[in-house]
């Protein structure tokens, strides 16, 4: 890594989201890719189970599940990421993620193709997401290679969780508290 | 705050001289008990205090003269509460204990001035040194003053420490519960005048007010409550008739009370030091004056109490107020609910626990969990096909106890709707008196109970409501006297139950609406379409049009045609409905209908294309299996239900849902037929399949759609989302309605 890579972890990205930490991440696979998360920001693992369709939503919801109590919505993060939708496996699970957003605290599952395992990533082994590569990116922080080889996705949850703000505003605007 | 604090100790020993009666052993026994706890927890300087307040109880327990010693026993707390504060306020402790020692026999009120204002020279040269300024006033504190940090722009935080915070917070709901208390004895009295109990329980809602200020040390409280106390002191001991100004004065403290509580409480919130309120010092000094107007008169002695057990003392200049209860106070009216008072006994003074509101809806929502795994539990095939007794009548007990658990975990939200109520006394008094009306307020159903969370949801719209028909509907008195109606307008609230919903009802017996003035209005601001014809409730509805007002000239109250539209909104959000009954010339009726509470609602399950939706039961006028030719299709594309001479628009939740493989012929279907707002319609599903109450999940903000206000668990462990009813017109009903103008 160069002293310049290094130096740029530091700043933030245009949009002020700060960029990927050193730290322990929960990798996952999607479409042959490998992502990170934040193992901080990462509640349980759970198994796909029947998830009640909500109709007239975003494409990107699946639907709502019941989490010991809980009516939380569930993403399908291929269609996040505008890939093609592939038929659920053995391996398909649900990550269920815990984000502090501005002004509440957010519970949302995410489907995706497989849990593989916890790396510790050090400050060497993360580096700023190189310029121009397009449509991903926005969801982005980081890219880590634990291995020679070896590239890691690292997730802004926040930038994922966060669809079409203005729609979102709206919504609570005309609906009930959801709190 | 210790357990053996001597103010709190002091202020137990007060409380149990007002309540004492002093011919009880047992009483004197309690009294006694308490004294020594106090003089334990007092220094040794202040034990002379202690022994003269020991003395009189024991002259009490020999004495006949039972009243003699009562007031003897005042007086001696009152020495010792001015002590007590005073080394507060750290006067030197020895020189003033025998000033307070001397002065003790004949104490009068200015000596109480004296000590009172004490405190207050201590904050004046603050409040001088930072005109215009956020001025903190610190003072009168217990222990080490605060260290206050002064960020430069006039704000001034205070970093305090927890126990300080605890306190603050316990002086704010105790606050906060005196100052309720004694709106309701001043707005019950406001039409005539106090009685002895009214003065009394006032006297020491501010008495206790005053204590525990003066506990966290904070000046302004004290001082206000210092002198309303005082003025009813002067009040009650001169005997003397209430007149509206005290009246007011008295309102207008409270109210100004209020106003200093809440800022206590902001100032809790961001941590600031408490603003110097203005008006407090002129209040106080208006308060005196009237104190000591009363000082002059003589007492009138037609005013002599009527039975000769209650004669109150003649005089007990005390802080520390003395009453006897007697079979007049037993006789006490509804005023004295809620207060201290013996003669209410077991269901007064009830044990009641401050639980953080968060710990309580946990709780709840885990006892909604609860109840559906037992249900899930019950309903097991594999449990069902155990063909044992004792397990099946286990089931059976857990099923009732959780049932039971249920009913008291709701219970546990609910209060009664007298705090609202007393809101809407005091915005019909004051509402009336700025547009010159003479209104007659009466409410009924106080008691009715309703989900906390709900009432703060409701005073807005009640606001707006009383309002209304205080500026609109209630005419002036020379057009109610042209109408030949009593010149006095009369606005009756009333709460009640009726099966699981809460209903509350604004009646007026003003003008009533005027449907066709309505529409006309509504055709001029373009809310009604040329040619299109209104039913009446749907004319009378027009008045939530956001902007819409019946009056042509704004006035300070109302007419900027605000309010109603907040009223809607708010009443939506709460899952609630409003409807209007109005009578020309005889009055206007806003008829409120809520869920008892918010956390539960009656569902009514349908489903659809295998799905499982919940419709709110309170939406649904009924539900029917259509015959043929009951359901036409208009133009090949609006669908009308016809019945009983009634016509409803059509919809098909299939294609509000996008459910591919519902029934879609309407004679094998189902058709509900539900309300929102002013119009009906109905929906077709396929059928419907049960009623339960279901416990409401919100849904998170990441599922944008309008078409579900929430989600609950089914007895299965599924989720069934409820369908707002509102939002299917907006969603379907817009490009079909368009085809039904005209029609309907």
């Amino acid at each position: 890594m160069s002293a310049l890579e290094q130096a740029s972890l530091d700043v933030t990205r245009e949009d002020g989201a700060s960029l990927a930490q050193p730290g322990k991440y929960l990798l996952f696979q999607l479409a042959g890719e490998r992502y990170g998360l934040p193992i901080l920001q990462v509640r349980e693992i759970i198994s796909l189970e029947a998830i009640t369709r909500v109709p007239r939503t975003s494409a990107c919801v699946l639907g709502v599940i019941n989490l010991r109590g809980r009516v939380i919505p569930v993403m399908d993060l291929r269609t996040r990421f505008d890939l093609e939708n592939a038929p659920a496996t053995d391996e398909t699970v649900i990550i269920v993620l815990q984000c502090e957003l501005s002004d509440r605290r957010l519970t949302i599952g995410v489907v995706v193709d497989d849990v593989q395992e916890v790396v510790s990533l050090r400050a060497e082994h993360v580096s700023a997401p190189p310029p121009g590569t397009g449509l991903e990116d926005e969801f982005i922080l980081g890219i880590g290679t634990p291995q020679e080889g070896q590239i890691i996705f690292l997730l802004d949850v926040d930038a994922i969780v966060r669809f079409d703000e203005a729609d979102v505003l709206l919504a609570a605007d005309r609906g009930i508290d959801n709190s | 705050m210790g357990i053996d604090d001597p103010r709190l100790l002091l202020g137990e020993l007060s409380s149990q001289l007002l309540l004492s009666n002093f011919s009880d052993s047992s009483d004197l026994e309690k009294l006694e008990e308490s004294l020594s706890q106090l003089q334990r927890a007092c220094a040794p300087d202040q034990w002379e205090i202690v022994a003269n307040v020991a003395d009189a109880i024991l002259a009490a327990h020999t004495s006949e003269e039972v009243r003699t010693c009562a007031e003897a026993l005042a007086e001696c707390c009152a020495d010792l509460e001015r002590y007590l504060y005073l080394t507060d306020t750290h006067v030197e402790p020895a020189s003033e204990t025998d000033e307070v020692a001397e002065s003790s026999p004949a104490s009068s009120s200015t000596d109480v001035d004296a000590w009172g204002f004490d405190e207050e020279d201590e904050c004046a040269p603050k409040v001088d040194d930072a005109p215009g300024a956020v001025v903190s006033f610190v003072m009168g504190g217990t222990g080490p003053a605060n260290p206050i940090k002064d960020d430069g722009q006039g704000i001034t935080t205070v970093s305090r420490d927890t126990e300080e915070i605890e306190n603050m917070i316990d002086f704010y709901s105790e606050a906060q519960e005196a100052i309720e208390r004694n709106e309701r004895v001043l707005l019950e009295r406001s039409s005539g005048e106090l009685d002895t109990d009214g003065i009394g329980a006032l006297f020491r809602a501010f008495h206790t007010i005053k204590g525990v200020a003066g506990f966290v040390g904070l000046g302004q409280p004290t001082q206000l409550a210092h002198s309303t106390e005082s003025l009813l002191g002067e009040v009650r001991r001169g005997d003397i008739a209430t007149s509206h100004e005290i009246l007011d004065l008295l309102l207008e403290s409270n109210n100004c009370m209020q106003t200093l509580v809440e800022s206590v409480r902001l100032a809790i919130e961001a941590s600031t030091t408490v603003p110097f309120a203005e008006q407090v010092d002129d209040l106080c000094l208006r308060i005196d004056s009237a104190a000591s107007q009363i000082q002059e008169l003589p007492p009138s002695p037609s005013r002599e109490p009527q039975s000769q057990g209650s004669s109150s003392p003649p005089a007990p200049p005390a802080l520390v107020p003395v009453q006897v209860p007697t079979s007049a106070a037993d006789d006490a009216g509804p005023i004295s609910a809620g207060l201290p008072g013996r003669s209410q006994g077991s269901t007064q003074i009830r044990d009641t626990l401050k639980v953080n509101v968060d710990r309580v809806d946990s709780l709840v929502e885990m006892v909604g969990e609860m109840v559906i795994v037992e249900s899930m539990i019950a309903g097991d095939e594999d449990l069902r096909n155990i063909r044992s007794p004792k397990l099946k009548n286990n089931v059976r007990q857990m099923a009732k106890i959780t049932r039971d658990l249920q009913k008291v975990a709701l219970q546990l939200r609910m209060v009664p709707i007298r705090g609202l109520f007393t809101r809407t006394a005091r915005m019909v008094r004051e509402l009336s008196r700025q547009c010159g009306k003479q209104i007659l307020f009466s409410a009924e159903g106080e008691g009715t109970e309703m989900d906390r969370n709900m009432v703060e949801h409701l005073a807005d719209p009640l606001l707006h409501i009383i309002r209304n028909a205080v500026d609109h509907g209630v005419e002036s008195t020379e057009e109610r006297r042209a109408a030949g109606k009593p010149y006095e307008g009369s606005i009756r609230v009333s709460a009640y139950h009726e099966s699981s919903n809460l209903v509350i009802e604004v009646a007026d017996d003003g003008a009533g609406l005027d449907p066709e003035e309505l529409v006309a209005r509504g055709r001029a601001r373009g809310l009604v379409a040329a040619g299109q014809s209104l039913s009446e409730s749907e004319a009378y509805d027009l008045i939530f049009a956001p902007g819409f007002s019946t009056k042509d000239r704004v006035t300070d109250l109302s007419g900027r045609g605000v309010g109603m539209d907040v009223v809607r909104k708010n009443l939506k959000s709460m899952r609630g409905r409003i409807r209007i009954q109005s009578k020309p010339s005889v009055g206007t009726t806003f008829r409120l209908v809520l869920p008892l509470t918010l956390a539960i609602i009656d569902g009514t399950l349908i489903s659809c294309g295998g799905e499982t939706y919940i419709l709110p039961t309170l939406s649904i006028l009924e539900s029917i299996r259509p015959k043929a030719g009951m359901v036409r299709t208009l133009a090949g594309q609006a669908e009308l239900l016809h019945i009983r001479g009634k016509t409803y628009p059509h919809y098909r939740l299939s294609d509000l849902l996008e459910i591919p493989n519902a029934l879609s012929r309407p004679e094998e279907a189902h058709a509900v037929i539900v309300e929102s707002g002013s119009h009906s319609f109905s929906l077709q599903v396929d059928d419907v399949v049960s009623q339960q109450q279901v416990v409401i999940k919100g849904l998170e903000k990441q599922i944008r759609t309008r078409i579900f206000s929430g989600a609950a668990i089914l007895s299965d462990g599924r989720i069934g989302l409820i369908i707002n009813i509102d939002e299917v017109v907006a969603t379907l009903g817009h490009e079909k309605r368009e085809h039904l103008v005209g029609v309907a």
